[in-house]
């Protein structure tokens, strides 16, 4: 009965995951195939020869490196300035009472509640204005803060028992001690959970980018991508447009893989229980 | 004692710092410009009052996208956050493979939407062309023309959302999983409750937090994220069954020109996300 | 964590200072670690100016491979004139080039050149900062270029840009097909056209496709069967439409027919031409070109069939021009003026596979041999001709989304083609108000 069950789980979980991955293998089979390939019937999965000619052109039809490199510093810097305002905010929504908490709570998740389109235009006056158009600064700054992030802790802060920050406290710990020395050790998972997701946020960001810089040597990997789109889909290079995707995505899947690790290591850490 | 009461505020500052200057002020300029007629390019714009608003609701489009995306939020929601739910609860025993497969769960978050609708669109392609009818006419289920079939467009752009989004949510409940206690497990254990009743009695209550905010983020991604899934699928078609509140607000502004009845658009769908929040929060608390 | 975060920030430093400097630099030289990209335009002129270059600063959406060939040409372009640098930089193509240029506009950004579509010249006018080119180019040049798609480029009696490269809609078919069903020559008249369609449908294959997403390229299609007919557009004075007439009625009813009458797929593969599924398409030389050399389709061109004339939409791209300093303006004036012009034009059209604009490249010696070793191209030269432009009016985008809406909803039995031209009517009476 129980072998049954387990073999049912199994073979329903692994049916979705080859629903889920379908998408990518498709996407990689028509990263290796040339135009007429594409388009042959009846559905080709295998690619009869593979053209690797697809990747060289996606990383020589613009500066591969430098774009990557901008990517990785925008998302990296990104990634540390959401942290650090989200922690202390999340803390603060979720273990101390002042006045105005509850209000300001909810106006911060009002920030989720437009779309971008819609605040492009003063967005940009504002940009203007601090001169961070054109700017390395310019992709990174605004993007710093996080309602989702700090919702996110939060949601997490709040779980942990009062008592551990109050023997801190007696302790003599002032409140960003406590936030280093005792939350943030036992937030690992939720920490890491909200690396990986900000990650993704930074690296797959295109209409914000496309807006704010001008110059090729700021482009970030998703503005590059755009090279390989034409309005008319028959002259588009849908090869070397799955080529790139591919290696754009390489590293977000490394970083998620190893977040997972930490998720799954840091419950040994903060209890051992088993 | 001063200083005291004045850490909170230090505290949440940065945040609302920049979430006043990247944020509040864009909203207030836009809300500015759901009064006036604007191309977005003039120097002038003339003021219209009211009239923005007031175009809303002689506006067949506008009704059909605002039905249409209550309907995708309503199918797409429940759906992924209860997969999700069930498979992070399953994954989170430690099984070898397990790793592997979280992995590939979450691999659809984490592509830009401009490839991968690409690669659905061709599954979803009509008659021979698409995959999916290749698949499907394997277990012999007749062809179907997907996005262009007016009664299936929408549906299968459900699929799209929810096979987008399980990913996120997963990794958030993950999170929420580990952070539940073992020993909580243990004492119903000892008390006879298992599989089902474990989940219903510990694990439920235990991620109520988790699970309201995974409930608020996947409804904005819905009504959000939609757009670029429509942009490359279906671009609203067939006869505007898959046009969206964010598609179609951005046909207005920048197909149109019409930056100042756009903008009245986003507010209406600005608050139906505020109350669509608050609901949720309601049902949560209450359940 | 907190080991993590710290070697995580010394590494971002490491890399944004890298970062910085390469962005310091870049307006003289390379940094050596690049030299392997391909031409691109920081190629440096050869020759050492005396003075300053001006520099222009040029924004367009073509793919690489076409931005291959325009590098090349600015080199060549900056070797006959070493005053002038040209940054020529891809942005954006499509409308996502209209929302970064709105960007640039609200913050001073602004290129000094601009490819795009004629169709934004309304708005993009409405911004004050476009140059009247109108008043800037010679006699000559104006001369050179066919009037239709200059005033493409108009709006309120100015003209705001340049065409720089033309497409045409013409009938592309499939040779295969064609001898399967036992026709010999492509159809000619809205008749032959219904009866060729009607033969070469069977099982899976349709005869001709034609468009009814209720996008731009439906209403493109769909205004040639309208002019054919000898119907108009917009009335007289362009204050509503003109068609709202028994020509315009009966150009909506043969087009949705073809459809409704199941000789043109409602639903499509990728490219219904080279997946076979339709034998005739409405498409551009582009496209016919993509079909001969990317698919190796055996393929006929013809111009559209006619009804009442012949009749056939055109496309065009432009070049628009931001007001700057003299220098610049000058400059930007002849860099426009030698790609639009002569024999670099002939080759510009050559390599993109565009139709050339001018005259003077369309008699060259070098696009006259091109035409004789390619007749596909040749045949969509001849539609130049009796071409018809989309008018530069700001209402066009919001009419031609009412045409493609209702023809959308015609094909699936929503309205008929009387019901359906009094709604693009009722639409209409309010876009022009």
């Amino acid at each position: 009965m129980k072998k049954l069950r387990s073999l049912f789980k199994h073979s329903m979980l692994y049916g979705i995951a080859l629903v889920m991955i379908l998408p990518f293998v498709w996407m990689i089979s028509t990263s290796l195939k040339g135009p007429t390939e594409i388009f042959s019937l009846p559905i080709q999965w295998i690619p009869s020869s593979p053209k690797f000619e697809n990747y060289k052109t996606a990383i020589t039809s613009f500066p591969f490196i430098r774009f990557m490199i901008n990517s990785i510093v925008v998302t990296g810097l990104i990634i540390i300035g959401q942290l650090f305002t989200s922690v202390l905010a999340a803390y603060a929504f979720a273990r101390m009472e002042f006045k105005g908490k509850n209000g300001l709570f909810v106006l911060l998740l009002s920030g989720l509640m437009l779309p971008a389109q819609t605040i492009m235009i003063p967005m940009i006056l504002i940009l203007n204005k601090l001169n961070l158009i054109n700017t390395l600064a310019g992709l990174i700054i605004p993007f710093t803060w996080s309602t989702l992030i700090v919702f996110l802790l939060r949601q997490f802060f709040m779980k942990i028992p009062r008592e551990i920050e109050e023997a801190a406290m007696i302790d003599g710990c002032n409140t960003f001690q406590i936030i280093t020395k005792i939350i943030l050790p036992i937030s690992k998972p939720i920490l890491s959970t909200a690396f990986i997701l900000i990650f993704i946020y930074g690296w797959n960001q295109y209409f914000w980018p496309l807006l704010i810089v001008n110059k090729e040597e700021l482009y970030t990997l998703q503005l590059g991508l755009a090279y390989f789109k034409e309005v008319n889909s028959i002259e588009t290079n849908w090869g070397a447009l799955m080529a790139g995707t591919t290696l754009t995505m390489l590293p977000v899947i490394t970083v998620f893989l190893f977040c997972q690790k930490k998720v799954i290591e840091s419950i040994a850490f903060s209890g051992g229980k088993e | 004692m001063n200083k005291n009461r004045l850490t909170p505020y230090l505290l949440i500052a940065p945040t609302f710092v920049l979430f006043t200057i990247f944020f509040l002020f864009p909203l207030l300029y836009s809300f500015s410009l759901t009064f006036v007629e604007w191309n977005g390019f003039a120097i002038d714009k003339t003021f219209v009052g009211f009239s923005n608003y007031m175009r809303l609701f002689g506006d067949e489009d506008f009704i059909n996208a605002l039905k249409n995306t209550v309907t995708y939020a309503l199918l797409t929601v429940p759906l992924s956050v209860s997969i999700s739910l069930v498979l992070s609860y399953i994954l989170d025993e430690k099984v070898k493979g397990f790793q592997a497969l979280k992995g590939i769960f979450f691999l659809p978050h984490i592509v830009s939407l401009v490839a991968v609708g690409v690669v659905w669109s061709w599954i979803y392609l009509p008659d021979k062309y698409g995959l999916l009818n290749v698949i499907l006419g394997f277990f012999g289920v007749e062809i179907h023309q997907w996005l262009h079939d007016p009664d299936l467009a929408l549906i299968s752009l459900v699929i799209i959302g929810v096979w987008k989004s399980i990913g996120y949510n997963m990794v958030i409940f993950i999170a929420g999983l580990v952070a539940i206690p073992k020993s909580l497990y243990e004492a119903a254990e000892i008390d006879g409750a298992q599989g089902l009743q474990r989940f219903v009695y510990i694990t439920l209550p235990m991620l109520k937090p988790t699970i309201f905010f995974v409930m608020v983020s996947s409804t904005i991604y819905s009504l959000f994220q939609i757009f670029d899934i429509v942009k490359v699928t279906t671009d609203g078609g067939p006869i505007g069954r898959t046009e969206m509140l964010v598609t179609y607000l951005y046909k207005v502004g920048f197909t149109n020109y019409e930056m100042g009845y756009a903008s009245a658009i986003a507010f209406v769908l600005f608050a139906i996300t505020v109350m669509i929040t608050i609901v949720q929060k309601k049902f949560i608390e209450e359940s | 964590m907190k080991k993590r975060v710290l070697a995580l920030l010394l590494a971002s430093i490491m890399l944004l200072s890298l970062g910085l400097t390469g962005c310091s630099n870049s307006a003289t030289s390379d940094s050596a670690a690049e030299t392997t990209e391909p031409a691109t335009e920081t190629n440096e002129p050869v020759a050492e100016p005396a003075q300053e270059p001006v520099e222009i600063s040029f924004w367009h959406g073509y793919t690489p491979e076409k931005t291959e060939v325009l590098d090349e040409m600015i080199v060549e372009y900056e070797a006959a004139n070493p005053n002038v640098k040209i940054e020529a930089r891809f942005v954006a193509s499509g409308e996502e080039m209209l929302q970064k240029v709105q960007a640039a506009l609200l913050s001073g950004e602004e290129p000094d050149m601009l490819w795009g579509y004629p169709t934004w010249t309304g708005v993009l006018a409405s911004s004050g900062k476009l140059l009247n080119l109108g008043d800037a180019m010679d006699p000559e040049w104006k001369a050179d270029l066919p009037e239709g798609i200059l005033n493409a480029g108009e709006f309120e009696g100015t003209i705001y840009s340049v065409p720089i490269e033309a497409g045409t809609l013409y009938l592309i078919y499939n040779k295969d097909m064609f001898a399967e069903a036992g026709i010999e020559n492509p159809p000619t008249t809205w008749d032959e056209l219904y009866e060729d369609a009607k033969m070469l449908t069977k099982g899976e294959q349709y005869g001709v496709w034609l468009p009814i997403e209720p996008n731009e390229r439906t209403s493109w299609t769909w205004e040639t069967f309208l002019w054919q007919n000898k119907g108009e557009l917009l009335n007289a004075d362009g204050t509503n439409i003109g068609f709202n007439t028994p020509e315009g009625l009966e150009a909506l009813e043969f087009y949705t027919s073809l459809v409704k009458d199941g000789y043109s797929p409602t639903a499509i593969g990728q490219d219904p031409f080279v997946d076979q599924q339709a034998a005739m398409i409405y498409g551009t030389q582009g496209a016919a070109k993509a079909y001969i050399t990317k698919y190796e389709m055996n393929v006929g061109v013809a111009m559209l069939p006619g009804k009442e004339t012949q009749a056939t939409a055109l496309g065009s791209n432009h070049y628009f021009m931001f007001k700057s300093d003299d220098a610049v303006e000058k400059a930007t004036l002849g860099f426009m003026k030698w790609m639009t012009t002569g024999d670099n034009h002939a080759e510009w059209a050559i390599r993109t596979g565009y139709l050339p604009v001018s005259e003077s490249a369309r008699t060259s010696e070098r696009y006259q041999t091109y035409g004789e070793e390619n007749p596909y191209m040749t045949e969509a030269a001849k539609a130049l001709t009796f071409g018809q432009a989309r008018p530069p009016i700001e209402e066009y985008p919001k009419l031609s989304n009412a045409i493609s809406s209702t023809i959308e909803k015609i094909v699936y039995g929503e309205m008929t083609a009387e019901e359906g031209m009094a709604k693009i009517q009722k639409e209409a009476d309010s876009i022009f108000k």
